[in-house]
Parts: structure tokens; sequence; C-alpha cells
């Protein structure tokens, strides 16, 4: 922004985030290897992040130009929606800071499930809140054919710009980041009538809460290592309550086919949507913590109500 | 409060904090504390602020102890706050630090096995010049303590602490004994810190309830242990559990130590958290231009 006397004029924001509809591979193949030679014909760091199979339809459409591109499985890498943020794309900016990047990300796929999806969601609004201003072109393709009707709409609520591949045109229906991250808010299932609860008040309830995580986590057939993960990020989400809150909250853990499941609930509220996705500067712990619970995680569910915040992490087990 | 056996636990290296609420469980753990230092040939320095220097005598005879030919043989001392830290009128941290120091020493020349400290911690509320730095002193006596020729039990009425207080105060200790600690489960301190001829070794479990006493010790390593030019060895095979606070000051101890310090012993999980600490800063990279 200029200094001097006239008024200077908003600088537009060089970021896009585009949402790509299509309906059969092939224009999914096109689509986004248009979008990734743009980058390389403009000489800027390019990133696919998409799930399993679909960056080999990519590759074979790129060729030889295949090879300048970083490819990621975003099956992998991006399981955990609240982990794309910071450790895929954001990560992606860093390590290419001061260049423009451009990144294809594919959070939502046929295969999400129903509790997976409002993650997903929300996580495709707060991207436009974590890169406003930053020189990044990210492109997310919608399968129209394959996804539930609901998840092709809302593809319009959380992209500015929606693209067929052949036009692009502004959103009509694209909604303030906070705003449609919220609507995507959605309560969760009741634990089961079954689970172990158990409350903690102070710090020094720590230590005896994950003495009994850790009881449960071995119980539920996890690894030792995933029983050391799945511990830290509890640990670190009770430390918050402990501290934010001062009254402390209530742990309820779960075994369910395919998961364990580890539930907070606390009395405090997150003030900032973009708490676990945008790591704060190196002094804030705080922060840090909850990008943290989204390494660890394979899912996490944020739930804001008049109560309190409830914080669901899955863990994968066999 | 925490039930007496607790203080059975402890061992040369150890600085607890430890709470109680009932004067009479007070004087069991005392007495307890105090035969155990006995029979394991330390000195036992006791620090009252809740009896009567020769009544606590009296009483502990009841509960069995020969305090009475330990004193005289100065294997027991008992003394009152007013006569030790606040000596001076003041509470003077530097002071009490060197005074350790010195009662170590002492203890080690005179053919102890150790020295074993219990200190009532209850003339804190009153308003003493230099007790705001309370936290800052408990912090700095573990780089005394985990030297492991001395053991302290800090006792802090819980009647006359805020629990806020208490967590504060906790903070700086490696282990704190509170609510019915001792009284299901066997209870020991969380972390056991204990210094090592090439550094420090840890074992047991880092989180926000002993962030400042490890935060401090790791602070200060590399001035503390006379290796020379050897490297400074935080053995951390023994941790059973660091929380991210953790693990942070134990990258941040290797990192400002410019190649001094180095970890032994990391699970694959702390390897993991190191690297996720170990991410690039996003505005160190953009300042030079750094591509990984």
């Amino acid at each position: 922004m200029s200094a001097g006397a006239s008024p200077a004029l908003p600088e537009a924001d060089p970021f896009e985030h585009i949402g790509l509809l299509y309906s059969a591979p092939g224009d999914y193949a096109e689509g986004c290897a248009a979008f990734a030679r743009r980058g390389l014909e403009a000489g800027d760091p390019v990133l696919v992040a998409v799930p399993g199979g679909n960056g080999s339809l990519i590759r074979e459409r790129l060729g030889d130009r295949a090879a300048e591109v970083r490819f990621a499985d975003m099956a992998v890498a991006g399981r955990n929606p609240g982990r794309i943020i910071p450790r895929v794309l954001l990560d992606f900016a860093r390590r290419n800071a001061g260049r423009r990047v451009w990144i294809i990300g594919e959070p939502i796929w046929p295969g999400r499930s129903a509790v997976e999806y409002p993650a997903c969601a929300a996580h495709e609004a707060l991207i436009n809140a974590a890169f406003a201003g930053r020189d990044a072109a990210i492109l997310c393709p919608y399968d129209t054919t394959g996804l539930d009707p609901d998840a092709v709409r809302d593809s319009h609520r959380t992209h500015p710009i929606m693209s067929d591949g052949t036009a692009s045109w502004e959103s009509p229906d694209y909604t303030d980041p906070a705003e449609a991250a919220a609507l995507f808010d959605r309560p969760l299932p009741p634990p089961p009538p079954g689970a172990h609860r158990e409350g903690f008040a102070s710090l020094t309830d720590l230590a005896p809460l994950r003495a009994s995580l850790a009881r449960h986590a071995g119980a539920a057939g996890l690894a030792p290592k995933r029983v050391a993960e799945v511990l830290m990020a509890v640990n670190e989400l009770a430390a918050n309550a402990v501290e934010h809150t001062g009254s402390g909250g209530t742990l309820t853990v779960w075994a369910e086919p395919g998961a364990l499941v580890c539930q907070i609930d606390d009395t405090g509220h997150i003030r900032d949507p973009l708490a676990g996705r945008v790591p704060p500067e190196r002094s804030h712990e705080r922060g840090h913590g909850l990008v943290l619970v989204n390494e660890l995680a394979d899912l996490v569910r944020w739930h804001d109500h008049a109560g309190g915040t409830t914080t669901r992490l899955y863990v994968t087990r066999p | 409060m925490a039930d007496p056996t607790t203080v059975d636990a402890l061992s040369l290296g150890d600085h607890v904090c430890w709470t109680f609420d009932d004067h009479e469980r007070h004087l069991e753990a005392l007495a307890r504390f105090v035969r155990a230092g006995l029979a394991q040939d330390q000195k036992v320095l006791y620090l009252t602020d809740t009896f009567l220097p020769a009544a606590f005598l009296a009483a502990v005879e009841t509960y069995g102890v020969d305090a009475d030919d330990a004193r005289r043989s100065g294997r027991l001392v008992v003394s009152t706050a007013d006569e030790s830290y606040l000596a001076r009128g003041a509470f003077d941290p530097e002071q009490a630090l060197r005074g350790w120091t010195t009662a170590v020493e002492e203890a080690r020349r005179q053919g102890y096995a150790g020295l074993r400290v219990a200190a009532d911690m209850g003339w804190t509320v009153r308003p003493i010049p230099g007790i705001d730095r309370l936290a800052w002193y408990e912090a700095q006596a573990n780089r005394i303590f985990s030297q492991g020729e001395a053991l302290a039990l800090c006792c802090y009425d819980r009647r006359l602490f805020t629990a806020r207080e208490l967590e504060r105060v906790g903070m700086a200790h490696p282990g704190t004994a509170q609510a019915d600690a001792g009284s299901g489960d066997e209870w020991r301190p969380l972390l056991r810190m204990r210094r090592t001829s090439t550094g420090l070794s840890l074992s047991g479990e880092a989180d926000m309830t002993n962030r400042d006493a490890l935060a401090t010790v790791l602070r200060h390593l590399v001035e503390d242990v006379p290796t020379g030019n050897d490297p400074v060895v935080v053995d951390v095979s023994g941790l059973t559990f660091a929380d991210l606070g953790a693990a942070r000051a134990l990258a941040s101890a290797v990192t400002s130590s410019g190649g001094r310090m180095r970890l032994e012993g990391s699970g694959p999980f702390l390897v993991d958290l190191l690297a996720f600490l170990d991410q690039p800063d996003e505005e160190a990279a953009t300042a030079d231009g750094r591509v990984a």
C-alpha cells in the first residue's frame, strides 16, 4: 500500500482459490494438468496433493513435465482434513517462500465418510482465511457425479471462483470463511453409553488421565507408538482446557470398529477459527499444541456449542 | 492432602511440592521422613513453620523416632523459617540458594550419605520483601537438588494458598504430591532429574506440572556441568512421557547450547516430535529466502 498523499487503490489479493467441477476422469486430468502447466510456464513451484491413484491421471497428462511437479497422496497427508492447511499447503508455501505457489488440493472425494465430511468442508472454507493475501493459487477438484450433491453445493460457498474446465466465474454463493466454517460446525453423535468418562480439574490430574487413557488405547489394539501419540494429543487438549477455562473438563473414550475415539469437553470457546491450522510464531505454545493435535489424529472434529467446546479425535485402530 | 506414605518414595535428587491440610497427618509424614533419613545415614533438616521445634521433637518421639539422640549428635536439625530463610528480615533467594549449596557440602564433609530437607512454606504468605521471587527460587533450587546429594520436601499448607498459587509453585518442582496422592496407587515424583558425570538423566514424565523445573535445569545445564569441552549429554531414555512444552524445552536447550548439548536415548515418538518442532520458521525462511 502506498504511503503517498494520493488515494491508493486496494491491491488485488494475489490468492486464487478455485473449485473445479468435473464429471469424467478425462476432464479431471485435463483441468488439473492445465492448471499445473500454467504454474510451470510461469516458472513457479507446483504441488499436486490428490488422493491415491488420481495423481497418476494428472502425471500421465503432464508427460515429461510431471518431473517438475511435487506429488503428495492426499489420502495420507490430508487424511485428517485439519492437517492439510498447516502441513501440506502452508508447508509448501513456506518451503517456497518469496515465490507464487500453485497447488492442486483435493480434500473431498467420494470415499470420505459422513463423520469426515464436515471437517473437510470447514477446511475448504478456512483456506480462504489462511491464504488471504498470500501469493498462491489453489485448485480443488469436485467430482459432480461421484460426490453427494450437498458437497458439490457446498463447494460454491467455499470457493470464490468456480470453474468447469472451460469457463470460470465468481461464485455467487461464496461465503465469508468464518461464517462458512461455522455452517459446517455440526453436532456430533453422542458417545455410546458404555464409553469411559473421566473428569479432570487441575494440571495434576493430567498424569492419572494419561495413565487411564493409555490402558484404553492399548486395549483398543493401538501400537505403543500410536498410544504415545494419542496421549500427547489428548494431554495438549486437556492442558488447554485446564489453563483456559480454569475448571478443566471431561475425557470420554471409546472404541468403534476401526477407530479409537477420544473426546474432550470443556466450558471454553476457541475464538480463532484458524487455531490448529495456522502455526503461530514459535513463542506461542498453545497454538502449536492444536497444530500438533491435528498432526497426530486421523480426524479431528470440533463442535462449539452454548456450553463450551467438544473436541473429538478419531484414531485408526486395527 | 497427600498420604503420609508418599514421603517414603523420596530419594536423593528429588525436590517435591507436598501439600497438607491436617497437622496430625503432616506430623506423621514428617516422622516417616525423619526416620527414613536417619536410617539412610543422611543428615536431616526440618525448617518448621507449623510446630515449635521442641514440641516437634517430642511429638516425633511418639512415632518411635529417637529424635532427641539424633538432635544431640547433629544428625537432625530442627529450625524455623524465621531463623533460616528470614534471618535477615527479607527473603533473599540468591542467599537461600547459596545456603543450600553450603549445607550440602557441609553434610558431605561431615560424612553423611546426603542431606534431607523438609521445609514448611507457610511463611511465604506473609508480606515479606522478596517473596514475589518464590517460584523463581524454587525452580533454581532444582539445579542444586538434581546433583543427587540432597532431597527436599517443600510442605505447602493448602489452607493458606489458592489452587492457582499451588499450581504455579508446583511447576517449579519435578514432582507434586497433593489431593489423594498415595492413597490409592503407589506415588512417586512424576519426574526425576539426576545429574550424571556427563550431564543429566531424566526419568518419568515431563508435563505442565513440572515445566519450570525442567526448563530451568536444562537452561543452565551447560554452565552447571563441568565437562570441559566434552559434550553435555541429556539421557532421556527413562522419560516415559514428554508433552509439547517439555519437548520444546529440550529442543531449545540443544539449539542454544551451540552444539555442546545432545540428547541420548530418544524413543521413536520423541524423535518425531522433535522433528515436528524443527520445521523452518516462516519468518526466518522469508528473510533469508531459504528453500528446503
